[in-house]
């Protein structure tokens, strides 16, 4: 049997929020973690848990108070920040909550920024981001601005957008937060797919609906997971 | 290639607050345009001079009374010397024109006085001043020509003859085209006009207008409406060769100095009368210039305010874009791209604003107002160092905005 790819992994993660001189919140307390490539996992937990800190944290948006994390099997934490911003735009595709996009651009403005900030050229953005959305069913939409789109269809634009550049993981943080049930599934069909395809997924949900699709889930509480 | 995306960019979020952008830019707009319109005013003014001196002849030399050194390269009050010296008429004497005339290099001489009293017909009185000269004041400025009768000369020095120039015309005659025999009252004389001045062509629009504004008799009968008194202005005199100007200038000043004390008068050239337009026009420019600077401050100051109100609005689109890759510098040079867009936007409507302007000094004055390219280019370069200086603190507070932070808003 081959040795499994670790994509994601975290040793001992901490993150403690000071709130005053003696006041401090601990919003992550040692979170051990491992994500295999092509694995699809739920995050589910509490409100105030610690995913969405995780979630940050994994995806270099942010820096732990104590630990370690690896990203295909780089120690991250080791590298200077200053190499993170391209780093993401390359490894991480980011999926938000509800207004993901950017009001001013078109959908496939929107889809061929992440390629630009990862140095793609104009051409090779605008064609990858054609055919991405074309993939999508978004092909009569791509020259719409976010607010002429439903829900769904901007949350489909958000996620072609997280996968222009090929990334290593996807990281979704309540990607169905703001959909209906009905257009949440759908949306979940969709990364289920693009999984079945090899793609690794780390989403955040509250909705155990949604959480019962992943492949695996991962539960948290007071910034552990349990 | 990044940077047009960037402008590009910048063109569609400015467009999307439209009304913001604009009230942003008004501040730049009106100051671009006053600068362009008042240096191309000027610019109008000085091209005017420079014809009309051209037109009257570089071999003319003004003696005058007053003092003004035009040694010193900036025309200023102090250069102007004693004020009452320069507005006082008793200085400058007939015979002062006589001796001058016998100056070596001098080729003809006129004094010039102001002849008090108007001239009236039927109970209308017109505008225009009254001179008093020599007939060879013809010989020393080139300007004068006659559309009907003829000039005075030596015949008239006792009589009542007077050469009117357009405005006599116009304000007592009307319609009628040759006034030449008709009469006229000057105090309680009566003159015969009988000479018609022309517009002279070559002078320059500002200055032609003297000539349609002023009437001219002898200088014998100036000085009896003076009641004796000369009241020479200025002595006009016409050097024989343009190229020996400046030395008989200075056997003039010789000259005067026999009669008068230095600080009592001032020969000057054409060139010297010239530069001092210049210096004032300069003068004037460098005024507006520090005007048009405070309020292009002001201007920046509003791009500013505008910038920091869309950093503040678009918090979560910069956490997205800081998610999706974008480095703190290139969000700082997003924005600062931004309002330098702004900025020279302002730039290019204050530039149509001021030819506006320009286009109704034109329809509405003699002033030809002339805008040069380099005027434009720097005026434009001038919006880019206002957009990137005042785009600077605001571009920084977007640069530097946690995108954790920033996600976890709106
Ligand atoms: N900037 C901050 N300053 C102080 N405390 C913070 C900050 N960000 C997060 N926290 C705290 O950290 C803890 C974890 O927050 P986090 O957003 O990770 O929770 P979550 O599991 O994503 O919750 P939810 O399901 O509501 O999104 C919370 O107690 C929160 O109040
Ligand atoms: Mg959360």
């Amino acid at each position: 049997m081959a040795k499994k790819e670790i994509v994601i992994k975290a040793k001992d993660l901490q993150k403690t929020y000071r709130l005053g001189r003696r006041n401090y919140v601990n919003a992550l307390n040692g979170v051990d973690f491992e994500l295999e490539k092509s694995d699809f996992v739920a995050l589910v937990g509490p409100s105030g848990s610690g995913k969405s800190t995780f979630m940050h944290l994994v995806g270099l948006l942010q820096a732990p108070s104590a630990g370690k994390i690896w990203i295909k099997g780089e120690e991250m934490t080791k590298v200077s920040k200053r190499s993170y911003p391209r780093f993401r735009a390359e490894h991480i595709g980011f999926v938000f909550q509800g207004f993901n996009l950017i009001p001013t651009l078109t959908a496939k403005e929107n889809v061929m920024l992440s390629g630009r900030y990862a140095g793609m050229s104009h051409r090779l953005a605008r064609d990858h981001a054609e055919e991405l959305l074309a993939k999508f069913g978004l092909q009569d939409r791509m020259n719409h601005k976010p607010d002429e789109l439903s829900g769904g269809q901007q949350q489909r634009v958000a996620i072609a957008r997280a996968l222009i550049n090929s990334p290593a993981i996807i990281l979704a943080d309540e990607p169905t937060g703001e959909l209906d049930s009905k257009t949440s599934r759908e949306v979940v069909e969709m990364l289920k797919e693009l999984n079945s395809s090899g793609q690794t997924i780390l989403i955040v949900t509250h909705n155990t609906e949604v959480a019962k699709m992943a492949k695996k889930i991962v539960e948290m509480k007071d910034g552990r997971i349990v | 290639m990044i940077f047009i995306w960037l402008i590009k960019e910048a063109f569609v979020s400015l467009w999307r607050h439209k009304l913001r952008s604009f009230f942003a830019v008004v501040g730049v707009m009106v100051g671009i345009a006053a600068v362009i319109a008042l240096v191309s005013i000027g610019k109008g003014v000085e091209k005017d001079v420079k014809k009309t001196v051209e037109g009257v002849g570089t071999n003319l030399i003004v003696v005058l009374s007053g003092k003004i050194d035009t040694s010193q390269s900036n025309f200023n009050q102090s250069a102007m010397g004693n004020p009452a010296n320069f507005i006082s008429g008793d200085i400058l004497k007939r015979q002062d024109a006589d001796e001058i005339a016998k100056v070596e290099g001098v080729k003809a001489v006129a004094p010039i006085a102001l002849a008090s009293g108007s001239i009236r017909r039927d109970g209308q009185t017109s505008t225009s001043m009254i001179m008093g000269t020599y007939p060879q004041i013809k010989d020393v400025m080139t300007g004068f020509s006659i559309r009907y009768g003829r000039f005075l000369d030596d015949s008239d020095s006792n009589k009542q003859n007077i050469v009117v120039g357009d405005f006599v015309k116009e304000q007592l005659f009307g319609d009628k085209d040759n006034i030449v025999g008709e009469k006229v009252m000057v105090g309680k004389d009566e003159f015969e006009i009988i000479g018609q001045l022309e517009k002279p062509k070559d002078a320059g629009a500002l200055f032609s207008s003297d000539y349609e504004s002023i009437a001219i008799i002898s200088m014998g009968e100036a000085k009896r409406l003076n009641g004796g008194a000369d009241k020479i202005l200025r002595i006009a005199v016409s050097a024989k060769d343009s190229t020996d100007v400046s030395a008989t200038v200075e056997r003039i000043k010789q000259n005067m100095l026999l009669r008068h004390k230095d600080d009592e008068f001032s020969v000057l050239t054409q060139e010297d009368l010239l530069d001092m337009i210049s210096s004032i026009i300069s003068l004037l420019t460098t005024a507006v210039t520090a005007i048009a600077a405070i309020s292009l401050i002001v201007g920046g100051i509003g791009i500013s305010s505008v910038m920091f109100m869309s950093v503040a609005d678009r918090t979560r689109e910069i956490g997205i874009r800081k998610a999706l890759g974008a480095t703190s510098v290139l969000i700082m040079f997003q924005f600062l791209v931004e309002s330098v867009v702004l900025a020279v936007l302002g730039g290019a409507l204050g530039l149509v604003l001021a030819l506006a302007v320009n286009e109704v000094v034109d329809a509405k004055t003699v002033i030809e107002p002339s805008v040069t390219v380099s005027v434009v280019i720097l005026a434009l370069a001038f919006c880019m160092g206002v957009g990137v200086l005042f785009g600077l603190l605001p571009a920084a507070r977007a640069a530097m905005k946690d995108p954790v932070e920033a996600l976890r808003q709106g």
